[in-house]
């Protein structure tokens, strides 16, 4: 599964990369360690239909996404 | 249901503190403005020799310390920086002088709508075509690379740097130079205008309340949430304003504010631009400074060096209209803006991929 780190980028960075990411890759690993950021692209996967998993360790929230 | 109202409430709380404020001293549409409070700031501590625009505005110190205690309650304080500090900088100080070449931040740029005042709303296509232009460059691409868990010491700088600021406002007030006519001479008491900045602190860091990241995701991401914030400060700020007797509709005789319409849209461009490249307009900024993030304090530094170049150098409009210096200055600011979104768009290298 691709990892897609997208800690430390400033607000709406991680998002974009995010969309993007998500037009070539099925599922993904997606790095952030805001919760602005964590709470937007959870957000966004959800509005997209896909299957979401997410954890926090530390300062990082992982989220898993998955088409279908 | 509550979570849908959430916004628009805090867009309602913003104009009704604003027009409490305006009615209990601040000038005329002017309850907030980032731009202006920081310049006044800035002149009190003598960095600027513009004797009409000098005092510590205590709502600026709220809306750090707000900002600060509540995300230090929520677990959230974080103290993050290293991305691009001196750009930001740099940034910071070009958004200022926009921001004094219209005469007021995004935040003032509504509530002068709000107020009646029709030149802020050439001011608002301006702003929103200076947010289309970071739009484009973002969807390029455009970026100031990672920040990083910094030093707490670089997170609580400011906050600590505010109190002390707040001790010679209260104890020391000597120590400083006051307005005694002029815009700097209008002010709120000091623990209403303290109290409304902790509150507008708070609120705007739960919140995230930006005015250029609500226009700049409705037009990136159709994310129309934040918007719902803006109507509603409109609506209640001008219906507050009517019941206030603060509403005086048109061009003309607007307080701080100037009728040279294409400056007035040339100003808040140059704002809107520099917010979007920034990653967030003068007020989010402030509140992101108080809650550690030390680019946004940077940012913030970078504001003040821009509004004593302003009153130093004559860049700043009054209410007579815009200074040769100033329109001078706008293209050079305009011209490092560009020269910033080029560079961090087609000349970077960093991939994402872990």
């Amino acid at each position: 599964m691709t990892t897609i780190d997208a800690r430390g980028f400033s607000c709406p960075e991680p998002l974009i990369m995010l969309e993007s990411s998500l037009k070539t890759e099925s599922s993904l690993e997606f790095l952030v360690d805001s919760k602005n950021a964590w709470e937007n692209c959870l957000d966004f996967a959800k509005k997209q239909g896909l299957s979401v998993e997410t954890e926090k360790t530390d300062d990082t929230f992982r989220i898993r996404v998955k088409r279908g | 249901m509550v979570e849908k109202m959430r916004l628009p409430l805090v867009g309602a709380l913003t104009a009704i503190i604003s027009i409490v404020l305006v009615h209990f001293g601040n000038p005329a549409n002017m309850g907030f403005c980032i731009a202006c409070f920081l310049r006044d700031t800035a002149g009190a501590l003598g960095m600027h020799g513009a004797s009409a625009v000098q005092y510590v505005r205590p709502e600026v110190i709220g809306i750090i310390l707000g900002a600060l205690i509540v995300s230090l309650a929520r677990r959230e304080f974080a103290p993050k920086g290293g991305s691009a500090p001196v750009t930001r900088f740099v940034l910071g100080a070009c958004v200022m002088v926009g921001a004094l070449i219209f005469l007021g931040c995004p935040l003032r740029m509504l509530l002068r709508i709000a107020g009646g005042d029709l030149n802020a709303i050439i001011g608002l296509t301006g702003f929103v075509v200076g947010i289309l232009a970071g739009v484009f460059f973002l969807k390029k691409g455009y970026s100031l690379k990672r920040s990083y868990t910094v030093s707490k010491t670089d997170g609580f700088a400011l906050p600590v740097m505010s109190l002390l600021l707040l001790a010679a406002l209260i104890f020391f007030p000597a120590l400083l130079l006051f307005s005694e006519a002029g815009p700097g001479s209008m002010r709120a008491p000091m623990v209403m205008a303290l109290v409304a900045g902790l509150v507008m602190g708070g609120v705007g860091f739960v919140s995230r309340l930006c005015f250029a990241g609500g226009i700049r995701d409705s037009i990136f991401f159709k994310n129309f949430g934040m918007l719902s914030a803006f109507i509603a400060l409109l609506v209640v700020g001008i219906i507050g304003n009517l019941i206030a007797g603060q509403f005086n509709l048109g061009f003309e005789g607007q307080a701080v504010a100037h009728t040279e319409w294409l400056w007035n849209f040339l100003g808040l461009a140059l704002v809107g631009f520099g917010s979007v490249l920034l990653g967030g307009c003068p007020f989010r900024q402030v509140v992101l400074a108080g809650s550690g993030n030390s680019d946004s304090t940077v940012s913030v530094f970078g504001m003040i060096f821009g509004a004593v170049l302003a009153h130093n150098f004559t860049l700043a409009s009054s209410g007579a209209g815009t200074t040769p210096n100033g329109r001078v200055a706008f293209f050079i600011a305009a011209a490092i803006m560009v020269a910033v979104a080029v560079f961090n768009t087609f000349f970077k290298k960093e991939g994402a991929k872990a």
